[in-house]
């Protein structure tokens, strides 16, 4: 459990790219799992699908959830994962290009756990996702599953 | 009944007749469903005082001590809205005032005219900066390849940069399509706190640069606190930037208050503006000056003229050439402050 994935929910292959690159760059060695829509990312966490057979109790360190996408929206996907109690606890971050007042209202009203708008400079994001990774990845203590 | 009487009845627009003083005699059905009062209720009193919130209420007594009309007040409603309104200087045999009311209707032009808007605004917010992030950060990948030449790099600069520079421009348009539809919270607002709290932004972001912004003390408005903070924002950035000029920024900040209104000065000894372009100032994406100038997206100022206006207020400027320029910022002043003075 110790050296879990990221899952990066994004549909823009260019920001997946360019997130697993800044990744890269911010010396971070997880495991960087990335699924292209809200149905699928679902099917990952809840091992169905196309996941079927992925060992369920095995989740990621921490989900990064872009807000507009195909099928299932990123709001709907942050429903689901505080709507069961398996995936409940499971740190989301907001990681989308808006900063819209009424996105970041409604996210935090389903219980986002934090929103970071991507920065569209490259240094500044690869700063971000250094960030990111010290915070959830190394100081943040996380439920222990049970 | 006359034919004037009947027009006032069957008017679609919500119009009440006030007398000189302020008391409404009349009201038409249209104004009593949108207020949903009966005629009696609105009839013999100032109504104004209990129909509307508290700041357009006096916004309505300022207007009638002044003798000045209002025109498209936008109405914070109790019950519904959003409301527009106008107050109109009867001069006929009798003095007396035309209130009127518009509701906004949900297919009228303006209205489809604003969901666009939305729909703009969260587009531009979503969808256009993410281009922009492939562009930057695929030439910062290329950049640090070592594949591209020296002159290579030096496009590759020129792309990063433009990337950045739309960047900025997609941050202006939003603010500006924010200014525009976002519903305000009014209140009173400390204009002094919000200035030299602008001021230390702009000295935190300069840490290098000798400034002296000069704030008068306890100058008090009626308005939305956030977006007042970004039109005084604007206003001191702009003052900021055109002062390159100088070994020193030196800008002063005063106001005045009267009949309900604050007069606000913006005073800089920058490099000024033509006054033969007074008028484009706050026209978005209009630049009287050059970049090498300190000229920004061009947005600045039509977002400090739109908060302005939203406001029921006016923002205009006057400058020498090379002696500095004075923004002046009418906006309603904190209620009860009129009350003090003798």
């Amino acid at each position: 459990m110790t050296r879990s994935e990221i899952l990066l929910i994004e549909d823009n292959p260019d920001d997946a790219e360019l997130t697993r690159i800044a990744f890269d760059e911010a010396g971070i060695d997880r495991q960087l799992v990335v699924v292209r829509d809200g149905a699928e990312a679902l099917d990952y966490l809840f091992a169905r699908g196309r996941h079927d057979g992925r060992d369920a109790s095995q989740l990621p360190a921490i989900v990064l959830l872009d807000l507009n996408l195909p099928k299932i929206d990123g709001r709907e996907v942050l429903q689901a994962i505080r709507g069961d109690a398996r995936t409940r606890a499971l740190p989301v971050v907001v990681l989308t290009t808006s900063d819209e007042p009424f996105d970041v209202e409604a996210t935090y009203a389903l219980g986002v756990n934090s929103y970071i708008r991507k920065p569209v400079d490259f240094d500044q994001f690869v700063g971000v996702v250094k960030q990111i990774g010290l915070y959830w990845l190394v100081l943040n203590q996380p439920r222990v599953a049970g | 009944m006359s034919l004037y009487q009947e027009a006032f009845a069957q008017a679609k627009a919500g119009l009440a007749l006030l007398a000189d003083g302020g008391e409404w005699q009349a009201a038409n059905p249209a104004l009593c469903r949108l207020l949903g009062r009966q005629p009696d209720e609105l009839c013999g009193v100032r109504a104004h005082e209990t129909v509307f919130d508290a700041g357009t209420a006096g916004r309505i007594e300022a207007a009638l001590a002044r003798g000045e009309g209002l025109a498209d007040l936008e109405v914070d409603a109790r019950r519904n809205g959003p409301w527009r309104l106008s107050l109109a200087r009867l001069r006929g045999p009798t003095r007396g005032w035309l209130l009127q009311l518009d509701a906004e209707d949900d297919d009228s032009a303006r209205a489809v005219a604003a969901r666009m808007l939305e729909h703009l605004s969260y587009g531009i917010s979503h969808d256009l900066r993410a281009p922009l992030r492939g562009i930057a950060g695929f030439a910062a990948r290329l950049d640090d390849s070592g594949a591209v030449s020296e002159a290579g790099k030096g496009d590759l600069a020129r792309i990063r940069a433009a990337a950045a520079r739309a960047e900025r421009l997609a941050d202006g348009l939003l603010e500006l399509l924010r200014a525009a539809r976002q519903p305000l919270r009014r209140g009173p607002v400390d204009v002094s706190l919000l200035f030299e709290w602008v001021a230390g932004d702009l000295q935190d972001a300069n840490p290098g640069r000798a400034a002296r912004i000069q704030v008068m003390p306890a100058l008090l408005a009626h308005g939305d606190e956030h977006w007042l903070k970004t039109l005084f924002g604007h206003v001191l950035d702009n003052a900021w930037k055109f002062s390159a000029i100088r070994d020193c920024v030196e800008i002063r900040v005063e106001g005045t208050a009267s009949d309900g209104r604050l007069l606000l000065e913006v005073h800089d000894t920058g490099c000024g503006f033509d006054m033969r372009y007074a008028d484009k100032l706050f026209l978005p994406f209009q630049r009287l000056h050059g970049s090498e100038q300190g000229g920004g997206n061009g947005l600045g100022l039509s977002i400090a003229h739109q908060i302005a206006e939203r406001h029921g207020g006016r923002i205009w400027g006057t400058s020498r050439a090379g002696e500095g320029s004075t923004f002046f910022i009418e906006l309603p002043a904190a209620a009860g402050l009129e009350l003090d003075e003798p």
